[in-house]
Formats: C-alpha cells, structure tokens, sequence
C-alpha cells in the first residue's frame, strides 16, 4: 500500500460517550477538543485516511532524531510530529509522507541523501467522500510569478543572516511550514458548545452509507472560515524579512512591520485581538489571492494610493469612512519623518512635557533636598503652633478643611476614572510589555477593555463639563454679592477670584520659593488654601481632559470623524492623546503621588480630600497663609495660651 | 541600678530614638529622590527615543529561530519571545515539519555543557549517526560511553534541569498505572484514580505537550471510578499515552555508583582540565591531543555499547527496573526492532512497508519504535 488513502487500515477507535459527562459542570469546549483530538478520523467516518501508511513515524516521531552540523553550524532535524497526523492537524495530515517525498528516495533505510521537497509536484489526496484526486500547488506558484513574493525576488534578498533556503529548497518555505487548522472554537463556537454532538450528528449519515470524514471536515471548515493565521502569526512572517536589518538598509525601504506594530493595528495584535488588520487584510485586500501580492507602486494593487480608499473601506474594515480615511498614515515612523507635522507635534508635547513635568519634579527634588539637610523655616514653629491650636478646636478644624465634600467625591471620581482610563490604555501604548497582555487579559480581551476606556473618558468628560457648570453657576452667584463699594461684583471679578487661577502673587512666591530652595532666603513663602502645585496640578488637569477628551472622540468615531477632517489628523489626534496621557500619567503618578503619599508630611495618604483634614506637616510647610488666615479669623494670635472664645 | 543611672538611660535612648528618627528621615527623603529622579529620567528617555530612534519591531514579532542551529540546542523554546506568543509558532526557516515542543537542553550533561560536544554529539557513522542522537533525549552520553562493570548498568533517573536523581518519569510511572488497573478487575477506586489524576497532570508537564494528557486528567477527575464512561476514557488513555513514549520525559537515564542515587554526569576530576585543552586545542599534535583526551575521559569505555547490547531480551539495560510498563519492554527488546537494529549495524539497507510485514499476513507490524 503506498497511497495517501486506504480505508482499509485505520487507527483503532477509541470511543468516546459524553453523554454523560455533558450534565457535569465543566467547559464544554473540553469535550470537543477532547473529541477531536482522541478520535483520529477512522473513530467515527468508514472513510477514515491511515495514519502513517508507509510506517515512517516509527522512527520519524523521536524529535531526536537529528544530527548537527559542527562544520555549518546546522542542525538537521528529521523528527515529524506524530501528533500532526494523528490529530488531524492540518490540511497535510492526510497525506502520506511518500507524496511529498519521493518513494523511491526514502523507501530504503537508512535513506541515501534525499532530494528537497517540490511544492508543486502533484499529489493524491482523498476528497470528502474519500474519493481519491490528484492536486497540486502548481497554481500557487503561477500566483507568484509577477507579484513582489516571486521567488525570483526573494532569493535574492540581502538579508542579514545571509540567504534563509538552500537554492534547491522550496521557496515556499519563506512564508510555510507544516500548516495548522486553527481551533474550532473561534469559528464555530456553538459546535464547540455541542460537543461530541457536533460529530454524532453527521456520523448518523456520514459514517458507512454517505462516507465523510466528519472529524477532519469540521476541522478544515473551521479553519477555513478564518483567517488561516492569527494576526500575530501574520506579523512574525513578515517580519522574518520585513524587519531584517539588511532588507530595510536597501533605499526606499522601511521596517515596515515595525511600523505596523506601532499602530492600533499592530498593538491590537500583540494583545490577542483577531478582529485587527493584519498585514493581509491590507496587501491583500478584496479577495485578492495573497500569494499574488503586488507592490503599492502597481496600480492594481490595493495599497497603491488610488485604491487605498476603497481598501479601508471596505465592509469588514471600516464600512462608514470617507475616502479621506485613506489618508491616515498606516506605516507613520516618527523618527524617519522629521519635519512633518506629526513629528512637530510629537517634539511639541516632548518639550511641553519637559518644560512642565521637568521643573516640578525639580521642586519636588529639592524640597526633598531640604529635608535632608534638616533645614526648616524660622517661621515654621510659629505656623506649627497655630496649626496645634486650630486643631484643637472644633471650629478651628473645620476652618482647616480645605476641600469641601463635593471637591472631595469629585477628587475621588477623578481619581477612579484616571486610575481606568490608565489601566485600560496604557497597555495598548506599551503592547509589547508583559503586563500590558496581563492587564487586558484581566479585563477580559482587547474588546472589553477599550469599552470600559471609552466609557471611562465619556464620564471623565462628563465630569469635566459638571464642574465647569458648578464653577460658573458659583462664579453667577458671587457675581451678584455687593462687592466693598456696595455694588454686584461682577462676572469678570468673580470669574478672576476663583482660587485656583494662578497671579503674580504666585509667581512672586515662586521667586521666592526657589531662593529658599537654592538656601538664597531663610524662610519660605507663605501659600494660601492651594499651593502654586497645586494650582499647575488643576490647571493640568483643565487642559489633559479637553485635548484627551476631544482626541479620544476622533480616534474612537473614527468613521463619523473621517467624513469631517483628513485622515492625517488622526494620527495627529494619537499623537496628542498618547504624549499628553504619558504626561498625565508621569505627573500624576511620580510627583502627585510623592505630594499626597509619599512626601514624609503624609506618608502613608494624605487624608485631605477624604476627611478634609490637612496633616500639620502639610499645612506649615505648604499653607501657612491659609493657617493664619484661619487663625486671624478666630482670633488666635502667637503665644497666647487658651486662645480666643 | 539607682534612680539616677536609669534616668540617663532613658535620656539616652530617648536621643538615640530621636537620632534614629532623624536619620531614617533624611534617608526616607533620599530614597524618594533617588526614586524620582530614576523615573524621571526612564520617562524622559522613553520620549526622546520615541522621537529619536526608528521604531522597531517587538520581540514578540522578531524573536524566532531563524536557522536551527547550536542556539537552537541549548535555548529552551520558552526563551524565544515569538514562540512563547504565537497562537502556531512556525519552525525555524528552511526547516518545514513543525516543532511545536522542543528539544530539551541539558544543563546538567557535563559532556556538552563544557562545549566538548554538541548536544548531539554522533555524526561521523552517516548510516546511524541521527538514530544514536535520537537516545540523546532520553540518555546521558555515560550510559553508553562510561565505564562500568555492573551488570545490568546501574541505572537513575536524572532531571536534565538541574542534574538531580528523580523518580520514574510520570509518563512511564502512568502507563504502568493503567496496565495495572486493566489487570486487576475492580482496581480501578477512589484512591487509584486520586493517583491516575495525579500522574497524568505531572505527565502533561513532563512531556511539554501534554494538552491531550491535562485533558484527560480534567476528565477523570470528574468522573466516579463506577461511571459507566470511566472504562472508556481509561481505554483512551490507555491508547493515547503510547504517543508519548518518543523519549522525552523531562528526565533522562543517567548511570550511578553501586550504592548511590547520584547520577554519573561528568569525568571525575577533570573540571579544571577542560578550559586549558579547549584553549589549546588547536596547537596540540595529535599525540598530545590523544593523551589528554584520554586524561579527560577517565571512565571513558574503550568500545561504546553497540545497540544490540541493550535491545535485546537479557541486555544490560534492565528497562524494566527503569521503571517502563512491560509493554513498553516487549516493544524495546522486541522483533522489529532488534531486527532493524541489525540491518543497521550490518550495513544492510531494508524497505519499508515490506520489513515490517508480518510474514503471511501481508500487513506492517506497528512498532512503536526503538528509543527509550
């Protein structure tokens, strides 16, 4: 017997119930998989294929059985996966290994040296009702000619481990190995929830009067109604060329898997997202046979500039889009594309970052440098008595809160939605980190985790506008009091008494706050209710909430987007949304976490915006202004023991 | 002590606590610059280089094997970022069956951890050289290449990981487990399958590509030993567990001393000897070369075991106080087997299916192969 197929000679069956097992609680998939992968076609189809016909498994299937080239540096490994073919892995199990290679080559044992594996030579393979056909990849190969896989081209690529095949080797290998059926569960998740089911029902049928081999079937249309590779998977191909530094030393060439990576695409993919673009749903994009994959330069090929819209538009991409869409740049690489807007903008928020984070976290540093030296303000024992004195009284307590019950859920709302948002987008900026897959595997995939982020923002924005809203309604109120001369206010003095603005008393204080830093002045400035950190903080806060807000709503309504702007701006809009979330991220999470837990004032947590109480060591070094003012108020004055009534 | 003496001690350890405080102040407060400033300077890097450098591609997409080669012997498959997260991880280029596991590096062979050998080190005799590396999955090169006058050899499990004794690997100790539970009627109780589970979960990771075993085992778990589907998933095992006899085993057989479980990796004596011959190497006459080779290998046997020596009934290979399933011993010791080793160390090429023909029937013989 030396075909492919012979119904005669069959694994022997295992079989299997599951009836009984399907009423205990556990993951039905388990028993398909179980199914599938313990009954080898001949369990339940009368046109079963033989598994090993011509016995080669019986020393192929040791993975030792390899030998290494000391000389080359090669090694040889002769192991076949035994489990390919009993399992029915791929769309080759069926195949004997003597339509592949030739019979007479490897017949003998030991085998004389073999000839390497043609791809298109013709083979006999069994259809699905195990009649036998012959079939080849000769077609594929016709495919290739033109396009820019043509194995012409690709031998000779300068690649920097020199050429990858041997001359006489397949050029299918560039791409190829064994290939797998990916799971069933992805395309046909209710076969999965049927379970052994799934296959009793065809074999009722299928299995001695209308022969199929169900097993393999279910297999090869699962595999075949998805992509045959995951996205990742895509990449990695590419990449074993497209990321070589020798290819993309060549002019006119990029890394461009690179690039892809650096996208939502590529990033999507490094997070187990199969819904992303890969590089086929591009290249090859319209049904387009992949293996006849053209430059963009050509007009007929879907990435060239004419046809891109149409590429991104499609139904199964982004249906909605106008053909400005097309504009966005997929391959953007900031780095190779100085001078334009994009790589202005993102030097922009470098030195905005630099020119905002840079100088609090020196502040912050020296304040710190301060402690070190032991040093402290002549004043402070005199701000630290009064603290003690307010704090000993009920009214003089409640004259130290400095933020009121609405300021402080709003804080707590803020901080819940900022530590989300963080949570759920970081991992997309930092994809190739292990936790980055950690995190939104814990989120429950890609999917659930930008839902929750775009919630998130919503409310953040939302939040944003209340407080806005509360501002001016306050800012209305006050508008309408007498002012000293009897008369309203006014809009304009109300709107400018708010006291989170910033004035030149703050940037007097600023001066005078570095000098003492700088060991220039003895005694440090004296701030209000809200330190001049504090006020940045806020004013980083107005500003990172709009530009996110308004860049998230571009990136997410990206099709609604498109019709409104050019596709350049949404990479402008990721640009924006991703270095000033890095800013928001590093502020937040080095200096105001040093400022309200680490900073050895209030260590472990400030309690300021949950009970409203400022630890004292807060309140001398950063509020001693609002502390006499307090103390002014209730008409405590130094060294006066009992204090006022 | 009086009142004085110990009002000075309290004032003494009340300024060494206020010292103490102080100090661990001003250190706390170093530290968290330390800390903000090492941030700062990460956060700050990570934006120049976004700006600065080309973007390349993540481990993920680029670190794969491209060639298999030395690096691909002695890097464990986990090392390799594109393979630990790709969904079907491609073989290396030029190389087409798949690798879905891995050979498994020994670091405890001292043989080819010095760099003398490669991991697989036969390849001069081009007939039989890749079915003698085929044993290095499962043998320490001792086993056949030391010796010892001890028969049969005195044989222990070893982990190739760490170079530590240990038992019989799960994927044997459980096909034994089965076979004993198919000859004894009624074997089969709470306990046994509490045991079978067990075995089964170590055999999935033992074998690196146990997903058919953990399966099995998840099964069975769930199963009461009186339920009617227990036969059936134990005929299962029964069938499947035989694919996993290829040799690796998370363990390898390694020789030991008469009364000892300490496995024999290495030449005694000879560490230090190793780095000054590999270094003048090339320079020594071959005389030389010789005479310290010799010195290198003290155990060395003068002819290595030749394959009939252990596969064959009443071989110096005890298998079965080795630990494997009396089946699996037939198969070892067997026809097929003993008669391909034959045509192989005679020189004479046979043909397959046709060897392997039962006479009269017209049909193979399914061995299961030749390693342990």
């Amino acid at each position: 017997m030396t075909g492919a197929y012979n119904p005669s000679r069959t694994e022997p069956t295992i079989a299997l119930r599951f009836d009984e097992l399907r009423r205990m609680p556990m993951q039905r998939t388990y028993l398909v998989s179980l199914c599938l992968l313990l009954e080898p076609a001949a369990a339940t189809s009368g046109v079963a294929q033989s598994v090993d016909p011509d016995n080669c498994l019986l020393c192929h299937q040791f993975r030792g059985l390899s030998r290494y080239d000391r000389q080359r540096d090669e090694l040889h490994v002769f192991f076949v996966d035994p489990s390919y073919m009993h399992d029915l892995a791929g769309p080759h199990a069926r195949l004997a290994c003597t339509d592949c290679h030739p019979r007479e080559e490897v017949r003998v044992v030991p085998h004389a040296p073999v000839s390497r594996v043609d791809c298109t030579r013709t083979c006999h393979v069994a259809g699905a009702s195990g009649v036998m056909t012959t079939f080849s990849h000769a077609g594929v190969a016709e495919a290739l000619r033109g396009g820019v896989h043509d194995p012409a081209i690709m031998r000779g690529l300068p690649l920097s481990e020199g050429p990858l095949l041997a001359q006489d080797q397949s050029a299918c290998l560039y791409c190829h190995d064994e290939p797998v059926f990916r799971g069933i569960e992805r395309a046909l998740p209710q076969v999965a929830m049927f379970g052994d089911d799934a296959l009793a029902r065809c074999t009722t049928c299928h299995k001695d009067q209308l022969g199929v081999d169900v097993a393999y079937a279910l297999k090869h249309v699962a595999a075949r109604l998805q992509p045959s590779r995951s996205t990742l998977d895509v990449a990695q191909v590419c990449a074993v060329c497209h990321s070589d530094p020798a290819f993309h030393a060549e002019p006119d060439r990029h890394d461009a898997v690179a690039s892809y990576m650096r996208t939502f695409h590529g990033k999507a993919a490094l997070l187990g997202d199969e819904s992303t673009a890969s590089c086929i749903s591009c290249h090859a994009s319209g049904n387009r046979d992949v293996h006849a994959m053209l430059a963009h330069t050509d007009p007929a090929s879907p990435t060239h500039t004419d046809r891109l819209p149409t590429t991104c538009s499609t139904i199964a991409c982004h249906p909605g889009a106008s053909p400005s869409l097309a504009d966005t740049g997929v391959h953007l690489d900031l780095a190779a594309s100085r001078g334009t807007i994009e790589y202005l903008l993102a030097a922009a928020f470098i030195l905005l970052t630099t020119l905002t984070f840079g100088p609090s976290a020196i502040l912050a540093v020296l304040e710190l440098v301060q402690l070190v030296a032991g040093r402290e303000s002549p004043r402070d024992e005199h701000v630290r008595e009064l603290t003690d004195r307010l704090m000993a009284r009920p009214d003089g307590r409640r004259r130290l809160v400095r933020f009121t019950v609405p300021q402080r859920i709003q804080h707590w709302i803020l901080a819940g939605l900022f530590v989300l948002l963080v949570l759920t987008g970081f991992p997309l900026k930092f994809a190739d980190q292990r936790w980055s897959a950690w995190l939104i595997r814990g989120f429950g995939g890609l999917a659930a985790a930008r839902a929750l982020h775009h919630w998130a923002g919503i409310l953040l924005v939302l939040g944003f506008l209340a407080h806005m809203m509360h501002t001016m309604l306050l800012v209305v109120r006050r508008s309408r009091r007498p002012g000293p001369d009897g008369q309203p206010t006014g809009m304009l003095a109300s709107l400018l008494a708010l006291p989170m603005w910033m004035t030149l008393d703050d940037l007097r204080k600023l001066r005078h706050l570095l000098a003492y830093l700088f060991f220039l002045r003895s005694d440090r400035p004296k701030f209000g209710r809200f330190a001049l950190k504090e006020k940045f903080e806020y004013i980083g806060v107005f500003w990172g909430t709009m530009i996110l807000g308004v860049t998230g709503m571009i990136l997410w309504g990206e099709q609604t987007a498109s019709h409104l702007m050019s596709g350049r701006v949404f990479n402008l809009a990721a640009i924006a949304h991703t270095y000033e979330a890095f800013l928001a991220l590093v502020h937040v999470g080095i200096l105001h976490t040093y400022n309200v837990m680490l900073s050895p004032h209030v260590f472990p947590l400030s309690p300021a915006t949950i009970t409203g109480t400022t630890p004292p060591g807060e309140l001398i070094e950063g509020h001693a202004a609002f502390v006499e003012d307090a103390a002014r108020e209730l008409g405590l004055h130094p060294h006066e023991e009992g204090g006022a009534t | 002590m009086s009142g004085s003496s110990r009002g000075r001690a309290i004032r003494w350890l009340g300024a060494l606590g206020r010292a103490g405080r102080a100090v661990g102040k001003r250190v706390y407060a170093l530290a968290l610059i330390g800390l903000i400033g090492y941030s700062s300077f990460l956060a700050f890097r990570y934006l120049v280089y976004t700006l600065m450098l080309p973007a390349e591609a993540p481990a993920q997409v680029t670190q794969l094997p491209r060639r298999l080669d030395r690096r691909v012997l002695e890097t464990d498959r986990a090392a390799w970022a594109g393979l630990r997260t790709a969904e079907h991880a491609r073989a290396p280029l030029s190389h087409y069956h798949r690798l879905d596991t891995w050979i498994q590096p020994d670091r405890a062979n001292n043989c080819t951890t010095s760099g003398c050998h490669p991991p697989l080190p036969h390849a001069e005799r081009k007939e039989v050289r890749a079915f003698l590396n085929m044993h290095a999955t499962s043998l320490h090169c001792g086993v056949c290449h030391m010796q010892t006058e001890e028969q049969p050899l005195n044989l222990t499990w070893y982990d190739p990981a760490t170079g530590a004794s240990r038992g019989v690997p799960a994927v044997l100790e459980t096909y034994a487990k089965l076979l004993s539970i198919e000859d004894q009627p009624g074997g089969y109780d709470e306990d046994a399958r509490r045991v079978l589970v067990d075995l089964l979960r170590r055999a999935a990771v033992e074998a690196q590509d146990g997903e058919i075993l953990t399966t099995l085992a998840d099964h069975l778990r769930r199963l009461s030993p009186e339920a009617v589907e227990t036969a059936d998933f134990l005929a299962g095992a029964r069938a499947v567990l035989p694919r996993y006899f290829r040799g690796e085993y998370g363990a390898k057989l390694a020789l030991r001393g008469a009364d000892t479980e300490a496995p024999i990796l290495a030449h005694p004596g000879v560490e230090r000897e190793i780095e000054p011959y590999r270094a003048a190497a090339g320079a020594m006459t071959d005389a030389e070369r010789k005479n310290l080779v010799d010195r290198l290998h003290p155990l060395r046997r003068t002819e290595a075991l030749e394959c009939s020596d252990c596969h064959a009934d009443g071989g110096i290979v005890d298998f079965a106080a080795a630990g494997y399933p009396p089946q699996r011993v037939r198969e070892l010791t067997g026809s097929i087997v003993a008669r391909m080793i034959q045509h192989i160390s005679d020189g004479s090429p046979f043909y397959l299916p046709e060897f392997l023909t039962a006479p009269g029937t017209g049909e193979p013989e399914r061995g299961e192969g030749s390693s342990p």
